[in-house]
């Protein structure tokens, strides 16, 4: 943009009186004196004042008038390249989070579906584990291998100091084990 | 530029040029020129293009006007339900646990599979499939799935094939790709241990309602509250991202953990079942109490079902009879009858009675179960020889108004207050309605009626030092959050005297050592404890049966009692409790002092006598 003022082949300027500033347009014009032929008096940003006028139409057979310099114009090139990518780099954002919104979502029901099938098998397992604990299958499977239950008699039961019955039996008042994970399963134990 | 168009077609063709100046004449000349009639067809091009135009936009507008206004709530609806599921969120059954923590009841995930039979296309293959997978008859499957219409003739369009599929069964099916059967996700109620307490624990509808025992008292505890779920979703029923949902969480039921002890349960069952069958009987009860909290720790009821196939059992072993019917307790309530009389001081230890072995009351001749010649004895030779006389001429001492007061704190005629479904409160009828020899009878437990967990409390009440504790079946609930809620403390009221239960409970223990009960005697524990052996009333008329229930209520150890144990059996070859029914007791006492490691204790003093042993 610069470079432009000195590529102009030709700066005329007309002569003027001394007293008379310049007018602001002229001192900035820069286009070539051939293509001043469509004054533009009411040009934007450069007021022409009444008196001046008057003192130029004496010598107006002199003078002539000259269009006004097209103010050099910056490129919007940068400004549209920049609103481009930024407008880009929004929507590549705006593509991107949703995409991995929409993946987050995905993988969180990816999770929920294995955190059921979790929760199904440790179900499976809880039920496993009672039924193969359970009184009857344990007799069985002892009578099956040739065991006896004990004579009752034979068993003797010695008087602990510092260990009452009641002391057993509070201290299996406690709360079921797969009961206490109620809260951390978040289903039914 | 129309003429720089008209140059253009110009400079190609005259003839084209010509046209061209032709077309675009008329176009602007048609009014004033010779071709007015050729001018007027681009025109009428132009406005039938125009009118095409408008009719497609006006049919384009309409439609989106349909669309958008009129149809619009529709659509919408429409929109809203092929993408919008409202899913309700069945609330897990609570677990029912023994009291060592192990799981009794317990639900797991099912499949309940339905059928829309419009969509089925060879019944009698799909139903023998079927059948092959759930173990089921084909003709009923077959006849389900052909049958189209309702009793109205409405076309059907959804039955249920089986509810409560097991997962791998549903998982079979599904892999069969049956035409017109489908699954929905469903619980079924699971019993790990079988046929353990099932008259205890009940059962559960397929609806998920508890029909029976603790499922059914503790429904509203155990089924929680279901939630819901509104998601939307794709055709693939995959759930739309970020398409919002609202959702209410189930609240999980409640887990019941019962003082049932598991291993005392499963032995007093097979002992039970044992004692049952060696005597002829035709069932039986047994209860294992704590005297002092009133934690039922084992309640067995022969003949017993698997709740797991409840349908399939009879009828009649679904009750739980240790709650649910009563019968004459027999000799077992004359600890009754010498505890109230010696908690008035209306006879004294070592008061003698001269006891013949029978005895005329009104119009009644009352014998004792064993001819002898009338004899000098002591409420400890009473009790250890269960005497029948003796027992009548205690109670004359007392009167009916006092012992039917003690009947009742002793908890006769009302519930135990247990709450379980069914539980009777025995027959006691009130005092002013009592005939000459009710008294007399009652003395020594015929003309009333108990349930074998009354009487069981009765003992407890004596070994508990006087003090009637209220059974219980519960210990406490779990919460959503894991904690124990500990159930009420039991209702406790004092019957006798510390120094009565002290005095009774020498005479229980003189009664196994030395008495009818000797059977019952564990070496090294002092059992304290009675037989009963009760004539079987006749049904809807008076009089008795020749059948009995003979039975042995006792605990133990004696000095430092720890357990109840009531055994009772039903209708056994040998009637006398003191054959049938004491050593059922003595198997189970001595399992379950073992098991709760009751260390052994001394004999208590033998109570004044007058009868020698032996």
């Amino acid at each position: 943009m610069s470079a432009l003022p000195a590529k102009a082949p030709v700066r005329t300027r007309p002569s003027a009186p001394p007293r008379k500033p310049p007018a602001p347009s002229r001192k900035r014009s820069t286009v070539p004196a051939r293509e001043r032929t469509n004054p533009s008096p009411r040009a934007p940003g450069r007021p022409v004042s009444p008196s001046t006028s008057r003192t130029k139409r004496p010598r107006k057979a002199q003078l002539r008038v000259v269009k006004p310099a097209r103010r050099p114009r910056r490129s919007r090139a940068p400004l549209l390249i920049l609103s481009g990518m930024m407008i880009a780099g929004l929507l590549v954002g705006i593509v991107t989070l949703q995409a991995l919104v929409s993946q987050t979502s995905f993988r969180m029901q990816d999770l929920q579906a294995r955190t059921h099938t979790l929760q199904l098998q440790y179900g499976q397992l809880k039920a496993q584990t009672a039924s193969l604990s359970a009184p009857a299958r344990i007799a069985a499977a002892a009578r099956r291998q040739g065991m006896v239950l004990p004579d009752a008699s034979q068993v003797q039961t010695l008087r602990v100091p510092g260990l009452t019955p009641a002391a057993s039996k509070s201290a299996r008042a406690v709360v079921p084990p797969s009961a206490a994970l109620k809260p951390v399963i978040g289903e039914g134990t | 530029m129309t003429h720089g168009k008209h140059e253009a077609h110009g400079s190609r063709t005259p003839r084209g040029k010509h046209e061209a100046h032709g077309r675009h004449a008329h176009s602007l000349h048609a009014p004033h020129g010779k071709h007015a009639g050729e001018h007027q067809g681009p025109a009428h091009r132009v406005v039938a293009m125009f009118v095409v135009a408008a009719l497609g936009l006006a049919t384009i507008l309409t439609r989106l006007v349909v669309l958008q206004v009129r149809d619009a709530n529709a659509l919408a609806s429409m929109a809203v339900d092929q993408r919008v599921r409202d899913l309700t969120l069945p609330a897990p059954r609570g677990t029912i646990f023994d009291d060592a923590g192990t799981e009794l009841a317990m639900s797991l995930p099912a499949k309940d599979v339905y059928a829309d039979p419009q969509l089925v296309s060879d019944a009698a293959a799909e139903a023998r499939t079927i059948a092959s997978v759930l173990g089921a008859k084909v003709a009923p499957l077959r006849h389900l799935l052909a049958t189209k219409t309702d009793a109205h003739g409405n076309a059907l369009h959804f039955v249920y094939v089986e509810r409560g599929v097991s997962l791998s069964m549903a998982s079979r099916l599904q892999q069969a790709g049956l035409a017109g059967i489908g699954f929905t996700a469903d619980t079924r109620r699971y019993y790990p241990a079988g046929a353990l307490a099932p008259q205890v624990l009940g059962f559960v509808g397929v609806d998920g309602t508890g029909l029976a025992g603790l499922e059914r008292q503790y429904q509203q505890l155990l089924a929680g509250r279901a939630g819901n779920e509104v998601v939307q979703e794709d055709p693939d029923g995959t759930l739309i991202p970020q398409a919002g949902s609202s959702s209410t969480p189930p609240v999980p039921g409640d887990d019941l953990v019962l003082t049932i002890d598991r291993d005392i349960q499963y032995q007093a069952q097979e002992a039970l079942a044992q004692a049952v069958r060696s005597n002829g009987g035709s069932g039986g009860s047994v209860i294992v109490m704590d005297p002092h909290s009133g934690d039922i720790l084992a309640m067995a009821t022969y003949p017993w079902f698997d709740p797991n196939t409840f349908a399939e059992a009879n009828p009649n072993y679904l009750r739980n009879r240790a709650v649910t019917d009563v019968y004459e307790p027999g000799s077992v309530n004359k600890v009754i009858t010498l505890a109230s009389a010696l908690q008035e001081h209306t006879v004294g230890m070592r008061e003698r009675f001269s006891v013949p072995d029978q005895l005329r009351v009104y119009d009644a001749v009352i014998h004792d179960d064993e001819t002898h010649p009338v004899e000098q004895m002591t409420l400890s030779d009473i009790l250890a020889y269960s005497s029948n006389i003796g027992a009548v001429k205690v109670a004359d001492t007392l009167g009916a108004d006092r012992f039917y007061r003690y009947l009742t704190r002793f908890g006769f005629g009302r519930t135990t207050g247990t709450g379980f479904p069914g539980e009777s409160g025995g027959i006691l009828p009130p005092v002013d309605t009592w005939s000459g020899v009710s008294l007399a009878t009652m003395a020594f437990g015929q003309g009333l009626a108990v349930t074998p967990l009354q009487m069981a409390s009765v003992y407890a009440t004596i070994a508990n030092g006087g003090v009637w504790v209220q059974p219980r079946l519960v210990r406490g609930t779990v919460d959503a959050n894991g904690k124990l809620q500990p159930a009420p403390a039991p209702e406790t009221r004092r019957v006798v005297s510390t120094r009565t239960a002290d005095a009774v409970t020498r005479m229980l223990a003189y009664a196994v050592d030395v008495g009818t009960g000797v059977k019952a005697q564990i070496p090294g524990y002092w059992v304290a404890g009675k037989t009963g052996t009760a004539r079987i009333p006749r049904q809807n008329r008076p009089g008795y049966t020749k059948k009995y229930v003979a039975s042995f209520i006792g605990f133990a150890p004696a000095a430092h009692p720890a357990l109840v144990v009531a055994a009772v059996i039903d209708d056994p070859s040998t009637i006398y409790g003191g054959v049938a029914a004491a050593p059922l007791f003595k198997d189970v006492a001595r399992f379950a002092l073992a098991r709760l490691r009751i260390p052994p204790a001394a004999q208590p003093p033998i109570p004044p006598h007058a009868v020698s042993p032996g």
